[in-house]
């Protein structure tokens, strides 16, 4: 009895093994079609969503990692250089270079330090306390971020002027003040760019425009507290979000 | 046939071709050399930013997260100083083992994550379109078997490969389905073509001005072709068709036979002329560097028949190609012990961690720890700082204005033959260009004797909108030859000028 016990046991296993493994092989294998059939379609789509959220600007600016996804690579470049400066003023009113910090500075792209290539000033205030917390100074009263802003076309090289202007070159540049910060790292105040201010500038040079605005500006308060800053997001993920790096971010 | 076979067949025709497409197996040429590729050029980056990665992207620096811009606060956590320059150190280390294929999987993977991560600290130096595509192809490179030809890991292998076939037998490289080469190649078309949507979104591009002002900027290297070719707007504007048409058809003509070709040639023209002309480095050598995974096994079979035709006829080549496997032969471990690799890298990457962290400090970028104390901030002089702290000033006109030309052809819109010298009786064309952002603008043309007396005076308004505006001027017969200029003036005062000279008209004279 014991004997045949162990005759049908080991029949069990034996076919068991037999069943079994050839199946379980088979099951990976699927397993694995399956996982690089999901692995191509989820690439491939985030891909192309990518392109749709591009080309209808639809929640470009919803995820940094939309970044990733969105080949916005050109977006678009100025008629005037723009430079920035971080200075900080001391007690005894002179005034002090905080980016480049006196260690000096990395140059990611070409000739220029890495703060002229943040134009949207996100870095500004960590740079310049960086450069405070770091160095030997007097105590500081303010410190100033001021955009520094030219033609262009007074970067060609002299031959290339000559060729294509009589006039010498009369480089100009304007400067514009951006942001005050206090010693503490608090911003205090905080201005829309040079060239932005530009096409303020140039559309309200317009009579009828500014005679309709006056017009539909309120006299009194329209709401308690107008002034006050609204609660909630500060950007709309529908709004495209560029990067001024060089290669066309 | 009955209705089953019918619907099979059906089925069949449209699984073969995506199975074929996605499923067929070669040997990973192209991913080798992609893999090899990618990562040395990232590693170069590296290589630049490490002595500065304290400041760019720990807490005890002034890094710019990326998540931040997309109001994401704290969205990763920023690390102490000395474990982001030595997780960097690791980061060039991992890409190295990449683009050399030792324990080429995990390395990728490794890269993958630390430069994702490295990229999402700082988004000024470090986040840029180029960063983004090589870490698609990083991250597809990880789920390749990218490593097993021409790598660490596959010198390695090879002798127990080699060793457990028959004499008789020749070794075949292993093969592997390209899916993921495939992936690359899909990135690559997407790519472009959401690059021509961006050029189809941006004003001015299609005219050649964007390309125009970037050539003028200073943001990148340098690029001398670049600004001379800012005296040509009509070429900017036809390669900006060019270029628009090709990555947009880039997509529908790659997977042809001949499409790959012309695709590909004028990919790597375009990107070589980026390098010249707007002074881009990584990003020309990034996008050439994928485009090897348009690499076919047909392809290196064919390179290798060439070269063994030229070995052939060429013995010294021969001598120095075998001298140099018989090299490499030697150097490989004689007995199969399979945990020498994995022991060396792990041994390898605390020698580079703790060497980083270990020159970091003895670097001591801020000078924390000089003999004479900390640095001193640099005075700024106060010249400087009254010019930039004086009350706004208005843009002068002639800032407004970027050039202006005369000649008497145009083409698109734009004047293609400059000229000094005119005959009377010639339609001179004067092509006045302006910078935007401006307003509507009144702009004065004169054409003046060498003496200042006006000649022909007109004017136009050049919306805001509009960066041109062409003015005609008939040099009419009773017009004197001689020195004439031409005076483009805004708001009573001149802002550009162009000298002309008009030649006497000659008449056919009978012999």
């Amino acid at each position: 009895m014991a004997e045949k016990l162990q005759v049908l046991v080991w029949q069990y296993f034996t076919n068991f093994d037999l069943i079994i493994k050839p199946g379980k092989a088979i099951l990976m294998r699927l397993l694995k079609r399956g996982l690089t059939y999901l692995t191509i379609t989820s690439y491939i789509g985030i891909l192309l969503f990518g392109i749709f959220s591009h080309t209808f600007s639809y929640k470009t600016g919803r995820h940094p990692s939309m970044y990733y996804i969105v080949w916005d690579m050109f977006c678009g470049w100025s008629a005037f250089s723009i430079r920035t400066h971080i200075i900080g003023e001391g007690i005894s009113g002179k005034y002090y270079e905080l980016a480049p910090g006196p260690w000096g500075e990395y140059k990611p792209y070409g000739n220029l330090g890495r703060r002229h290539y943040d134009t949207t000033g996100d870095a500004w205030l960590r740079m310049a306390m960086n450069a405070l917390d770091k160095t030997e100074h007097e105590p500081m009263l303010r410190i100033l971020c001021i955009e520094e802003a030219w033609c262009k076309k007074y970067n060609l090289p002299d031959s290339i002027w000559d060729q294509r202007y009589e006039e010498p070159k009369d480089f100009h540049n304007y400067f514009r003040l951006r942001r005050v910060i206090t010693p503490d790292g608090v911003i205090a105040q905080n201005y829309v760019s040079w060239l932005a201010r530009q096409r303020y500038l140039q559309i309200n040079d317009n009579p009828r425009l500014i005679s309709d605005m006056n017009r539909a500006r309120p006299f009194f308060a329209a709401t308690i507290g107008s002034r006050v800053e609204p609660e909630g997001p500060q950007h709309h993920p529908d709004v495209p979000i560029h990067l001024a790096s060089p290669v066309g971010n | 046939m009955d209705a089953k076979e019918v619907s099979s067949a059906q089925v069949h025709s449209v699984r073969n071709p995506f199975q074929r497409f996605f499923f067929a197996k070669e040997i990973p040429y192209g991913l080798a050399i992609v893999r090899m590729l990618i990562p040395l050029v990232l590693f170069g980056t590296v290589c630049t930013r490490w002595s500065f990665s304290r400041e760019l992207f720990s807490a005890d620096g002034a890094p710019a997260p990326l998540a931040d811009i997309f109001g994401f606060y704290d969205f990763l956590p920023l690390l102490p100083g000395t474990a982001a320059v030595a997780l960097f150190a690791a980061l060039g280390f991992f890409l190295v083992c990449s683009s050399l294929g030792w324990m080429t999987r995990f390395s990728l993977i490794a890269s993958v994550i630390l430069y994702v991560y490295f990229c999402f600290m700082d988004s000024i130096s470090m986040t840029t379109k180029y960063s983004a595509i090589a870490t698609h192809v990083l991250f597809l490179l990880s789920l390749s078997n990218c490593g097993a030809i021409w790598s660490v890991d596959s010198w390695l292998k090879g002798r127990q490969a080699r060793r457990s076939i028959p004499q008789y037998t020749k070794y075949e490289k292993p093969r592997f389905e390209i899916w993921p080469q495939r992936l690359i190649q899909i990135l690559i078309a997407v790519i472009y073509f959401g690059a021509g949507i961006t050029k189809l979104h941006t004003p001015g591009y299609l005219e050649g001005d964007q390309i125009s002002y970037w050539a003028m900027s200073r943001y990148n290297n340098p690029h001398p072709l670049g600004d001379f070719l800012t005296m040509y707007p009509i070429i900017l504007s036809v390669m900006a068709y060019v270029a628009i048409v090709w990555e947009i058809a880039f997509v529908f003509i790659v997977w042809q036979k001949w499409g790959r070709i012309i695709g590909l040639a004028m990919g790597t023209a375009f990107h070589i002329g980026t390098f010249f002309s707007l002074g881009l480095y990584i990003f020309p050598m990034i996008s050439i560097s994928m485009y090897f995974c348009f690499l076919t096994e047909k392809d290196v079979q064919w390179i290798s028949a060439l070269y063994s035709r030229f070995s052939r006829e060429g013995h010294w080549l021969k001598q120095y190609s075998a001298a140099l496997s018989s090299a490499v032969e030697r150097l490989r471990p004689q007995k199969d012990v399979g945990w020498i690799s994995p022991v060396s890298w792990t041994s390898a990457i605390v020698a580079v961690l703790f060497l980083s962290v270990y020159v970091e400090y003895q670097q001591d970028l801020y000078g924390l720890r000089r003999a004479e104390g900390r640095m001193t901030l640099h005075e700024v002089e106060p010249e400087l700082v009254q010019k930039m702290l004086a009350p706004e000033q208005v843009m002068r006109q002639k800032d407004k204005f970027l050039s202006v030309d005369v000649g008497t052809q145009m083409v698109s819109g734009r004047l293609t033959n400059r000229k000094t010298e005119f005959m009377v009786g010639d339609l001179i064309l004067v092509q006045c260009c302006l910078n935007p952002p401006h307003e509507d603008i009144w702009i004065d043309c004169h054409f003046c004797e060498e003496n200042g007396r006006i000649v022909h005076r007109s004017g136009n308004i050049v919306s805001r909108e509009h960066l041109r505006n062409t003015f005609q001027i008939y040099a009419s017969e009773v017009l004197e030859p001689g020195k004439y200029y031409v005076s483009i003036k805004s708001k009573g005062k001149e802002v550009l000028r162009r000298s002309v000279t008009l030649l006497p008209k000659l008449s056919a004279v009978a012999n």
